[in-house]
Formats: C-alpha cells, sequence, structure tokens
C-alpha cells in the first residue's frame, strides 16, 4: 500500500490539478493526504514526516516554485527524509530542469495523463525503498 | 531480516528519547507490521494517557472541534488519530480529517497521524490498539481518536478510549434517528456542535427528552469554527479523567481494552491464516474466483 | 407545414438515414458537454414557442439586454495587464488615462485579497505577484496619486478583504475632495464563488456573508453609485464546471446574494440594477452562446418570479466575458489564438457586454507585449470586419441554439431547484456539494481527454516536437523587500494608539451585529493596515477551512 501526499504551497487557489491527481492516485489504489491550499514548506514537510508517506507530491502555479520547492527539499534533508519529490504546474523548463538537478523525481505539465503519474509514483516509491 | 533488526532498535532508542521521526516510523510498523509493533511496544514504558475518542455522523464537525480543541491546549502533549474509510473496490484512500488541523501541522506538542479503515467496521482502523500504545509509550497526556465518520454505527471506539465523545449537529435532520444505533449507549458525553445554527436549541432539547431518566450525559453547546463553548468541553474533559482515574472506572476500561486488544490479534492472526488456507492445493482467492466465473457463466446461459 | 406533416418527414428522413448510416457510420457518438445526446439534426419541432424567446432588450432578454445592442454601442474591449507596486501601476494608470481610456482595473497580490501584510510568513514570495501590493491607506494613496476619482470608474477585483479595500478607496476619494456619493466603480465582492472555486476566502461562509449585507447596505446609503458585487461564473467554470453547472452555481450564488440585500432591507428593484455578472467562455461554440442567453432569461425569470421585481431594468443580467485560460495549451502555443477567437466569437454571439480575451502563450507564463496585442486585435477583428455586429443576436431562431438554450435552462434550474432545497447555496456549499460536483466534472473531463474520448489539438493528437519556450517569470525580490520596509516604517510612524482603539471597536462592531463597514473606514482612516483588520475578525468570525472533495 502507497501512501502519498500531494501539497500545495504558496497562497493561490488554483486546485483543480492537484485534486485531479490525489483522485487518480486514491482511484489507483494509494492512500492519499490531500493538505488543502495555503500551506507553507514547514508545514508541509513535517506533515509528510509525521505522516510518514512514501511519497511526496507538489502542486504550484503561482510562479513562487523556484523559491519555495527548494526550501522543501532541504527542509525534507534536514529532517533525514528521503522521500522522493514529484512536482506539477506550469514549469518553464530551464526550472524543470535545475529541480531535478536538486533531486525532484519528476516535473508534470499541465495535460499530464494522470494514468502516467500513477504509475511513475508507484515506480518511484519501489525504487526509493531499494 | 537483520536489516529489519536495526532499524526496530533504531526504532525502539527513538521511541525511548522522543525522537518525532521514530514515533512516525514506530506508527507505520503499527500499520504494516503489528506484530513487530506489539514487540517493541512491550519493552517500551508507557504512560497512561486519557485516550478520547470523538464519533458522529459525517460532516457534524468532528475534525474542526479536534483542531479548536488544540487551539485552546497550552503545554500539553497530544496524539491525534484520524481514521478515514478506504475504498472496498481499490483499496485507496482519502485521508481528508488532517487537512482541518493543518494549522497545527509544525506545533512540537502535537502529533497527528491519519489512518485508513482498510474496510474494517466499527469505525477504526485495525491497527488502532497498536497506535494507541505507541502514543502513550511516546508520552503524550492526551490520544484523541477520530472515527470514520461514515454514519454506520461507529461503536468501536467505546472499546479503546477512556471517554467516548459523541458529536451531534443540527444540520443532520435525522440525528436523534442516529443515537438508536448505538451510540447512545456509548456516550460519556455529548457534544451540540454548530451552535450558531438556530436549530441547535431543538436538538438540545430533543436529546435532552431522549437521554433523561437513562445515566447523566452531560451535554455540550460548541461551535467549532470560532471556539465558543470548547473551552468548558475542555475542563470537564480533564475533570473526568481525574474522577475515573480515582474510582476505579479507568481500571476497568484499561482491562476491556487489553481484552479488545488481544481480541484484535487474534483475529490478525485467524484472517491471515484464513488466507493462506489451501484446499485441494488451491488458495481462497482462486476458489472464489472461480466460483464467481461460474456464477457468471450460469446467468448468461439463463438469458 | 404543420407540426404533425412535419414530423412524419423528420421520421421519414430518419428512417432514410439509418439505412444511410449502415453503410456507412457516423464517427461515433456525439453528446453536449454535461453528457446529454445531442441529436442528428434539428427542426422546428425543437423551438416551439417563440414567446420563450421574445424581443431583444424586453422580458425575458434571451435576445439582449438591449434594444439595439452592438448596433448602438460594440461590447467594451478590456484587457488588463501590468502589476508591480503602487507607484508603477499609479504610472500606468495615468497613462492609459492618457490614451482616453476612462475605466481602471485594478488587480491586488494574494496577500493583499487574503488579508496578509506584506511582512507576513504567508506572504513569502507573493507580494506584489499577480498584483498590487497594498497593506495601508498609504499605499492607497499612492496608488490613486493625481488621479481625479470623480472622473473615472474603477473596478477592483477584490473579495474577502472588499470591504476594507473599498473603504480605502472612499478615503482617498475624500481626501482628493472626492465626496463618496460621486465615487464611481465595481468590487467584485463575490465571495461564494471563492468557497467555490477560487481560493482566496477568510472566514466561514456566514459572517462573510454578513460582511457583505454590509457593504449593501452602506452602499446603498453612502455610495449610490458603487457597483457592489460581480456575481462570477468564470472561476466556477475554471475549476471544471461544464456549462450548466457554470450558469446553475453562478446564479444560485446571485440568489443568495438578493437574499441577503432584502433581507438587510434593501429594494430588489433598485439594487438588481447594481449587479453585474462574469462569465467564462470556452472551446464548444454553439453551447457557449446558447449557455448566455440561457443565463439571461433565467435572472430574468428568478428577478421577477422570485424576488417579485417589477422594474425591467433590475431583471437584465448584464455580464463580462474571458476567454477559457485553462483551455489554452503550453503544447504549439500559436494554436490558442484560434481557440481564443472562437471563444470571443461566441461571448459576442451570446451578447456579452464586455470582454477580455487571453493571450495565446498564458499557459506558460506572463503573455509578451505581442500576444496582449494579438489578443485585442482578435477582438477588434470580430467587431469590424466578422460583420456579426451588424443584427442583434443574429443565431436566435437556430433549431440547434434554441434547443441548446432550453436544455442548459432546464438543467440549470434543476439544480438551483435542488440547492434550494437543500437550503440554499451557503448549506450547499458547507455541506461540499457544489465542490464535489465541479470536482466530479473535472475528473471526467480529465478521463476523457486520457481516453482520447476528448480531442485536444495539440496534447493529444496532432502532436509534434517542439522546444519548450522559454518563460518570462521572475520574481521581483526588490520589490518585496521595499514593501516590507515601507509596511515596518508606518507601523512606527503612525499613532499607534489610535489604532490600536479603532481595532477595539472594529472587535466589538464584529461581535455585535451593526454594519462594519463604519468601524472599518475608521480603522483604515488611522493607517490601520489589511492584516490588522483581517486579524481583529479572523478572531472573532474564525477562519474557513476548505471541505476537500474529490
Ligand atoms: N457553522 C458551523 N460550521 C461548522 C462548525 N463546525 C464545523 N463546521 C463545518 O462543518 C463542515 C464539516 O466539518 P468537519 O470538521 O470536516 O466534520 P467531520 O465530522 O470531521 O466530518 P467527517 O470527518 O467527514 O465525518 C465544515 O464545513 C466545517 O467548517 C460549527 O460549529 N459551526
Ligand atoms: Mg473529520
Amino acid at each position: 500500500m502507497i501512501k502519498v501526499m500531494i501539497a500545495k504551497p504558496g497562497l493561490d487557489g488554483h486546485d483543480r490539478g492537484a485534486k485531479v491527481v490525489a483522485r487518480a492516485l486514491r482511484d489507483a489504489g494509494m492512500e492519499v493526504i490531500y493538505t488543502g491550499i495555503r500551506q507553507t514548506p514547514e508545514q508541509i514537510v513535517q506533515s509528510a514526516v509525521d505522516e510518514d508517506v512514501d511519497i511526496l507530491g507538489i502542486s504550484i502555479l503561482s510562479g513562487a516554485h523556484m523559491k519555495l520547492i527548494p526550501r522543501i527539499l532541504d527542509l525534507l534533508k534536514s529532517k533525514g527524509s528521503n522521500m522522493p519529490v514529484f512536482v506539477g504546474g506550469i514549469i518553464p523548463k530551464e526550472d524543470a530542469e535545475k529541480l531535478k538537478a536538486l533531486g525532484v523525481a519528476e516535473v508534470y505539465g499541465p495535460g499530464a495523463p494522470t494514468s502516467e503519474i500513477a504509475e511513475q509514483v508507484k515506480r518511484f516509491v519501489e525504487h526509493s525503498s531499494t | 531480516m537483520s536489516n529489519t533488526r536495526v532499524r526496530e532498535d533504531e526504532i525502539l532508542e527513538g521511541m525511548k528519547s522522543h525522537d518525532r521521526r521514530s514515533l512516525a516510523k514506530m506508527l507505520s510498523l503499527c500499520e504494516k507490521a503489528p506484530d513487530m509493533a506489539n514487540e517493541i511496544l512491550d519493552k517500551l514504558s508507557k504512560k497512561t494517557s486519557h485516550v478520547i475518542g470523538i464519533t458522529g455522523s459525517p460532516g457534524v464537525g468532528k475534525s474542526t472541534l479536534i483542531s479548536t480543541i488544540l487551539d485552546k491546549m497550552n503545554g500539553k502533549k497530544i496524539g491525534i488519530v484520524v481514521v478515514d474509510p478506504s475504498s472496498p473496490f481499490t483499496g485507496g484512500a482519502l485521508l481528508g480529517d488532517r487537512v482541518r488541523m493543518q494549522s497545527h501541522a509544525t506545533d512540537k506538542n502535537f502529533f497527528i497521524r491519519s489512518f485508513a479503515n482498510k474496510g474494517a467496521l466499527g469505525g477504526l482502523s485495525p491497527s488502532i490498539y497498536e497506535a494507541c500504545d505507541a502514543f502513550e509509550a511516546f508520552g503524550m497526556d492526551d490520544v484523541i481518536i477520530e472515527t470514520v465518520g461514515v454514519g454506520q454505527s461507529e461503536v468501536d471506539v467505546a472499546n479503546i478510549a477512556d471517554t467516548v465523545v459523541v458529536v451531534l449537529s443540527p444540520d443532520n435532520g435525522d440525528e436523534v434517528q442516529m443515537l438508536k444505533a448505538g451510540l447512545m449507549e456509548i456516550a460519556d458525553l455529548f457534544v451540540i456542535n454548530k451552535s450558531d445554527n438556530p436549530r441547535s436549541q431543538i436538538l438540545l432539547s430533543r436529546l435532552r427528552a431522549v437521554t433523561s431518566g437513562n445515566k447523566e450525559v452531560p451535554i455540550y453547546l460548541t461551535n467549532a469554527v470560532t471556539g465558543e463553548g470548547v473551552e468548558r468541553l475542555l475542563d470537564d474533559l480533564d475533570d473526568r479523567f481525574f474522577q475515573i482515574s480515582s474510582n476505579g472506572i479507568l481500571v476497568q476500561k484499561r482491562k476491556k481494552r487489553l481484552l479488545h486488544h488481544a481480541q484484535s490479534i487474534v483475529r490478525r492472526e485467524i484472517d491471515h491464516l484464513i488466507q493462506n488456507l489451501e484446499i485441494n492445493g488451491r488458495n481462497l482467492k482462486e476458489i472464489r474466483n472461480q466460483l464467481i466465473e461460474e456464477l457468471c457463466k450460469k446467468d448468461d446461459q439463463n438469458n | 407545414m404543420n407540426d404533425d406533416e412535419l414530423n412524419e418527414k423528420y421520421k421519414e428522413w430518419n428512417r432514410k438515414t439509418k439505412e444511410i448510416i449502415k453503410k456507412y457510420p457516423e464517427r461515433g457518438e456525439f453528446k453536449t458537454t454535461w453528457g446529454e445526446k445531442t441529436k442528428r439534426l434539428y427542426t422546428p419541432l425543437d423551438v416551439k414557442d417563440y414567446s420563450r424567446i421574445g424581443f431583444p432588450g424586453e422580458y425575458p432578454f434571451t435576445r439582449g439586454v438591449q434594444p439595439t445592442m452592438y448596433r448602438g454601442k460594440l461590447w467594451t474591449m478590456r484587457q488588463y495587464a501590468g502589476f508591480g507596486n503602487a507607484l508603477e501601476s499609479n504610472k500606468r494608470y495615468k497613462y492609459l488615462l492618457e490614451q482616453g481610456q476612462s475605466g481602471l482595473s485594478v488587480a491586488f497580490d494574494l496577500p493583499t485579497q487574503i488579508g496578509y501584510d506584506s511582512d507576513d510568513p504567508h506572504s513569502l514570495g507573493e507580494i506584489g505577484k499577480v498584483g498590487v501590493a497594498i497593506d495601508s491607506l498609504s499605499d492607497m494613496e499612492i496608488l490613486f496619486d493625481g488621479i481625479p476619482l470623480d472622473k473615472v470608474s474603477t473596478s477592483m477585483t477584490i473579495n474577502s478583504t472588499a470591504s476594507i479595500l473599498l473603504a480605502m478607496y472612499m478615503v482617498v476619494g475624500e481626501k482628493q475632495g472626492v465626496s463618496r456619493e460621486k465615487l464611481r466603480g465595481t468590487i467584485q465582492n463575490d465571495i461564494l464563488k471563492e468557497y467555490i472555486a477560487r481560493g482566496t476566502y477568510i472566514y466561514p461562509p456566514r459572517p462573510s456573508m454578513r460582511i457583505i449585507t454590509n457593504i449593501f447596505e452602506f452602499c446603498s446609503k453612502e455610495m449610490p453609485l458603487w457597483n457592489t458585487i460581480s456575481i462570477s461564473g468564470y472561476h466556477i467554470r475554471e475549476a471544471g464546471a461544464d456549462a450548466v453547472q457554470e450558469v446553475a452555481f453562478t446564479l444560485a450564488d446571485g440568489i443568495e446574494y438578493v437574499k441577503a440585500a432584502v433581507e438587510a432591507g434593501l429594494n430588489p428593484n433598485t439594487f438588481g440594477k447594481r449587479l453585474s455578472f462574469f462569465f467564462a467562455s470556452h472551446n464548444d461554440f454553439f453551447e457557449e452562446i446558447a449557455k448566455f442567453r440561457a443565463a439571461r432569461r433565467m435572472w430574468a425569470k428568478i428577478m421577477k418570479e422570485q424576488f417579485g421585481v417589477t422594474v425591467p431594468s433590475a431583471m437584465r443580467l448584464k455580464f463580462h466575458t474571458q476567454t477559457s485560460g485553462s483551455t489554452l495549451t503550453a503544447q504549439q502555443p500559436d494554436n490558442n489564438i484560434t481557440r481564443v477567437t472562437l471563444q470571443a466569437l461566441a461571448a459576442v454571439l451570446g451578447g456579452t457586454q464586455s470582454l477580455h480575451t487571453n493571450s495565446r502563450d498564458e499557459a506558460l507564463a506572463l503573455p509578451t507585449e505581442e500576444s496582449v496585442r494579438i489578443a485585442l486585435r482578435t477582438q477588434q477583428i470580430i467587431a469590424y470586419e466578422s460583420g456579426v455586429s451588424k443584427t442583434v443576436d443574429p443565431l436566435a431562431g437556430s433549431y440547434y441554439v434554441e434547443s441548446l438554450t432550453d436544455s442548459i435552462e432546464k438543467r440549470a434550474f434543476d439544480y438551483i431547484d435542488k440547492i434550494e432545497k437543500m437550503g440554499g447555496m451557503v448549506k450547499a456549499i458547507e455541506a461540499g456539494y457544489v465542490q464535489q460536483e465541479i470536482s466530479n466534472r473535472a475528473y471526467d473531463y480529465q478521463k476523457a481527454i486520457e481516453s482520447k474520448k476528448q480531442i485536444v489539438v495539440g496534447v493529444n493528437k496532432f502532436t509534434s516536437e517542439e522546444e519548450a519556450p522559454k518563460s518570462t517569470l521572475k520574481i521581483g525580490d526588490t520589490a518585496e523587500k521595499e514593501q516590507i520596509k515601507k509596511l515596518r516604517i508606518l507601523k512606527k510612524t503612525r499613532d499607534n494608539e489610535k489604532v490600536t482603539n479603532a481595532l477595539k471597536r472594529l472587535e466589538e462592531s464584529a461581535k455585535s451585529d451593526e454594519n462594519i463597514m463604519y468601524p472599518i473606514v475608521d480603522a483604515v482612516k488611522v493607517y490601520a493596515t489589511v492584516g490588522e483588520i483581517s486579524n481583529v475578525m479572523r478572531k472573532v468570525f474564525g477562519e474557513y477551512k476548505e471541505s476537500i472533495m474529490l
């Protein structure tokens, strides 16, 4: 059983994508925690660690991704967690490359098929637990 | 195998030193390997926390109430277990209670953990006993458990909680009806939430009428959004714990909890045996699938 | 031909066609976006009664809110762009006014919209991003410095903090010597759709409705020319609703507001004139046209039958339209120009009063100047070259469009009835019903794209390998720091005793049932900040926590 958290940092309320993905992952048989909107990096990381989720998904559309995601990765590291992280949202290619270099498993643009996301999430979790 | 031993030892040590991450791992162990969890828990000394069960129909405001309770706590260490239903079809689950308590996510004194019920009846998770023990071993002052809240009779919480809070709301038309489904018997106190709704007064008088004559069950009116009425509830919860600790009721409750914990372990063993049972070299799942297939065939022929 | 003869002929034609289909099958099943079967052919049998349609400028306004529509005056082409701090925005407004524009459109950053000051930890990375940052009256004074508020009309996209921003605007006006009753403009002030779709709520629905009612009341007494609400379906649609849901939920919101206004003692015959609406325009061309026509007819009926309005102008649904951002694709972005064209055309054929056309590159980043220009030119081509503005409601009488209009009306009224039975929109939102309905539709749509039942050109068909263009999104850190510094200085230099007292008064007022606008105005005058004022109300009203409906 995979336990996944979908988190939404920043102040924007555009949660359509986050919800669609959360639902698709649930329908793929996973236990899903969706944090709701307006979460600070601290809230997201502490929740993910306390819930001991297998993988963390971050949905971000406000354009503040280069500020918020590295902060989330740092916080995870400082708490001794090496859970895989994936990102969805409007992320320009050059930023996506940078995020991957920082350790993000994958960056999904708008319209990425949810079935593919579910498959990859399973794979990321398998990889990280071996 | 040796690998997991190391991890277990780490968790054991971490639990002893109140390391938050070890508690997180401990709780996962409760879900994934309850036997192992019990083994570790046996080696730990436990605090007698006040275990408070919160139950009631969907949407009455259980999670919001817990969040407001946390707002008003200062200094107490609290573990919170929230349980949500698993889908019987995919096994997936949306663990949605936590979102109402997210403002407390980074509070050092609180630890919120979500569980899926994995199909268990009665409103709780199959590993609830282990989880509760883990929080006590971690030294929590209170452990708050929110049941699934799907509206079936969620009475199992009385087997584990020292105090059962039944939450009602005037939004639900058939609340008093609900009480007949067993909730009446398990309530140590009632909360009528959403007191901002004028109909809460009607519910209050109806509830008084229904409960009169039975044991004295106090009723509280709260507005979980603004916190009105919650302080009085908290004071009385503390008083009650003090009372039951000194009048022997707590000891009885704990005996009962132990019994149910033992039963849950036995049930788990039996389930395990059944899962692995083989008849003529075939396991139960194969037999079931074949049966379904044959039944479907018959249906086709009949049509 | 009478109906019976027609019916015979129609059956006959169907029989023959079915024979042909046996040999040459159709491409598949055809359905509306809300899942209703689309017929092969529509005939006069689908449009029974012309009295349902009526004449433009007359009840039930199916054909438009004015008798001459675009023959008299074209729709307003309202594009808004450009953010930053108060000073930059002020410069831009002055430039636009010099160019002959008479209306200003103000977008605020998210902290301002959600009631956080710039120095609040929640504001990190968001200051000045999607609009101007306003912490106190001092920022508002800069924003409108040298702009004669008696000469302009100002539209502010602001909801849960609308009361505060409106108070600031009023005070700036008074400092300029413009009395409140002369001020003209609009606040969005539509809190219900924030819970449903847009997410900039602060307090729970009931206290939010109380604040809105206080604003209605205040404006009817003090600022009679001000439009107190713009009821928005746009965000509901963008969150995944279909056309029927967009109409239903928007009008149900409208009903809740009118009820609240009536309860506060306002006359719907005058209040009704102050209402305006805001819709999206999507891809399905005829459905969208029908949607606008149905919405107009429904609102007229609601105002007349449910609220007993007798003045026709208080029954008219006037609306602004924006093309749909969510239909634009990051892949092959120039295709978006075509999408926007179709959507804009649908809005015009549906009789919109004003229109914003999106830029082709919005799915990627903030639009470039060139893209913004193309978007505007698109509207101008429709207005001046296509000829669609030569006559009023040119698609009326189309068997298909009229049938769609009827169908949307019927289905949307079914939703509205259901919501009424639940006890109104606030109840339906609290129960998560509306959010759940939208979420279901959004999920269905996603599945349809993945299974290729729904084709999106360049995304799941006709794709091509291409290099993703570079983004122009940049976060201005310096603006952020400056804003915070300014706020810190303000908090030191203002008369803090006055602030404390004003906030105390506000708290008492919030707890009582008096009109909260007056103490807000007083607090604003002594430079209490948006965050401070919001925090007082947070303490009294509590904060809304969303219901997660997947
Ligand atoms: N007006 C009002 N609304 C409340 C109050 N308490 C909770 N709510 C609202 O009721 C809805 C449900 O609250 P939850 O806390 O999720 O209820 P729950 O019992 O935990 O629900 P489940 O876990 O789904 O069974 C939310 O919209 C809350 O904001 C209250 O005292 N007054
Ligand atoms: Mg709950």
